[in-house]
């Protein structure tokens, strides 16, 4: 098995610089890939084939000339949700499948400064709105493990990219736990930042209080490296923070010798499968080990997180998906009858069921006679939560969870259901709605798939969750384990 | 379960038309959703004030100069319909009106 396969951004780092091969043979290896895995896999939605070669090239004369970064010349998995100028963006929507993008996101720049190879538009769920992957107007995304499962929603393109080794590492993007929930479903390293930490310009829409952009990796320290290129205040975007970007990729090698884990009650006593309290379980022993000191905290709201999660979300959705009129791009229906005719049936052949329906939702918790009982109200149990987090970080250092009460389902078990849909997302969704960053880590496996866990921290400790999840990676060997498949080199 | 009138002001309010036989899957799909979201109403909120922001910060402003470049050729490119600058859509104002 070729050894690109499991080497960490570091070692293709190092590699590149002293010519052990290129970036554009490394590109080209993992464009070949991509050719092999992803007519089973569906995890891209478009291959930017000759733009990466273009940009491999350029990056192996940045090196040649001593003016690289760190990242300069690695491929890289780009969610479609993440504007990239010239290519098509389509939010794995019927409604942008021929939108082209005038500019790029903050982050597209960002990685394109830093010399980063695009590989191509990862799958997901449409508009970021599901838990599966099984929303795209692109089919279903297969998880690398097992195909007849999901890889997880909505940033599963890039899971199972990264899953299957057809990606060293991805892009994503986490509103209720799309980024961590993937991840652990895939058996792969994810981290959603603080709110505001990652500049959301160009990073389509779907609930702009809770939307995060992050990373999904082989490893902590992969997911350091590509989030201090990543990060940083953006004047583009009126919710980035102005906050310094520590150097993440070279703050992982501290003690965590004394660090108290916080261990939810509300969230060990909820339902969860009995594989993945084994696996928390184990996992505690092993932070044990490592000399942390697990202390039980109370986050008493979390039992309403969930409904108050689904009423601010679909309610600023149905604000943000108001834009997708017909009128000024995307897709349009043929033959209106008249201008309302054109918005309403544009939307409606345009947008999938799971998006129509939080729209609708959206609009009736924000119509009038509503507002107060639904909205209001949800606003309030999101303080609580934000007040349960603070009380909870006077007494630990970070706050240990499950990511879901599952490893991953089968391919239409709850797609019909989607209030069984909902409460999977029990672990992740309080994580957004107090902005509070989280690392999701392979932890174990229940029957062959995949199962993690997630450390959450206190706003912008991000260095001390990667401190914590670096220090377990190199006790623990999850993170390094390839599905079967993955395994075939052509 | 929600009525049809009530799913009708809902999707007129969203900006959608139902097909015929989107009604009743819709109709089921909305009263479960609304049914669930709606455990929120049996909790006392005493005085907790909403939160809008997850880190509690105030709207950023800046000072009021003109950043943006005209770009409106670029902008229409991938538009559906445009003619000398417009977007083209059905007539709104009838004729004598």
């Amino acid at each position: 098995m070729s050894s690109r396969l499991t080497r960490c951004l570091a070692d293709l780092s190092s590699a590149l610089a002293r010519r052990e091969f290129s970036s554009t043979e490394l590109t080209q290896f993992f464009l070949n890939r991509i050719d092999q895995f992803n007519p089973e896999l569906n995890c891209f939605i478009s291959i930017t084939r000759e733009q990466a070669l273009r940009q491999a090239h350029d990056a192996d004369r940045r090196i040649q000339a001593g003016r690289h970064t760190p990242l300069t010349g690695i491929p890289y998995a780009h969610k479609d949700i993440f504007c990239t100028r010239g290519g098509v963006t389509t939010c794995g929507s019927k409604m942008l499948s021929n939108f082209v993008s005038p500019y790029d996101a903050t982050v597209t720049t960002k990685l394109n400064d830093a010399g980063m190879v695009m590989l191509g538009k990862t799958n997901l769920d449409e508009f970021a709105m599901g838990s599966s992957n099984e929303n795209s107007y692109f089919g279903a995304v297969r998880n690398p493990w097992s195909v007849k499962h999901v890889p997880g929603g909505s940033s599963g393109g890039s899971a199972a990219a990264v899953a299957a080794r057809i990606a060293p590492c991805a892009t994503g993007t986490d509103t209720g736990g799309s980024i961590r929930q993937p991840a652990a479903f895939c058996g792969v390293t994810g981290i959603k930042p603080t709110y505001g930490r990652v500049s959301r310009y160009g990073m389509v829409a779907y609930a702009s209080s809770l939307d995060q952009g992050g990373i999904l990796a082989q490893s902590v320290q992969d997911c350091a490296m590509m989030l201090e290129a990543m990060a940083g205040f953006d004047d583009k975007d009126s919710t980035s923070v102005a906050c310094l970007v520590p150097a993440y990729a070279s703050a992982l090698s501290g003690d965590i010798c004394g660090l108290r884990i916080g261990l939810p009650k509300e969230y060990f006593d909820a339902q969860m499968d009995l594989s993945v309290r084994t696996v928390l379980e184990a996992a505690l022993a092993e932070f044990a080990r490592l000399g942390c000191v697990a202390v039980a905290v109370n986050l008493p709201s979390l039992e309403l997180a969930i409904p108050a999660y689904y009423i601010i979300a679909s309610a600023e959705c149905s604000s943000n998906l108001a834009r997708y009129d017909g009128v000024r791009y995307g897709y349009r229906c043929k033959n209106p009858r008249s201008l309302e005719d054109l918005y309403t049936r544009s939307r409606n052949e345009g947008l999938g069921t799971e998006v129509k329906r939080r729209i609708m939702v959206g609009s009736y918790v924000l119509s009038a006679g509503y507002y107060d009982a639904y909205y209001l109200r949800a606003q309030k149990i999101r303080r609580r939560i934000q007040q349960d987090f603070r009380a909870a970080f006077d007494e630990v250092d970070a706050i240990l969870a499950p990511v879901s009460p599952t490893s991953a389902f089968r391919i239409g078990e709850k797609s019909n259901d989607p209030v069984k849909m909902y409460l999977s997302d029990i672990y992740t969704i309080a994580v957004n709605l107090a902005g509070l960053p989280a690392l999701a880590l392979p932890a174990g496996f229940s029957v062959n798939l995949p199962v993690g866990m997630q450390l959450i921290g206190n706003h912008f400790s991000e260095e001390l969750l990667f401190l914590i999840g670096h220090h377990y990676q190199q006790a623990t060997d999850w993170h390094c384990r390839l599905p079967p498949m993955a395994e075939t080199v052509q | 379960m929600m009525d049809s009138k009530e799913l009708s002001k809902i999707a007129d309010l969203a900006g959608l038309t139902l097909a015929p036989e989107e009604i009743l899957p819709v109709q089921n799909a909305l009263t479960d959703i609304l049914r669930f979201i709606g455990q929120l109403q049996e909790h006392d909120m005493g005085d907790t004030q909403p939160a809008i922001h997850p880190l509690e910060m105030a709207q950023r402003t800046r000072s009021d100069q003109v950043t943006e470049t005209a770009q409106r050729e670029q902008l229409q490119a991938g538009a559906p319909t445009v003619a000398n600058g417009f977007y083209l859509v059905p007539k709104v104002v009838e004729h004598g009106n």
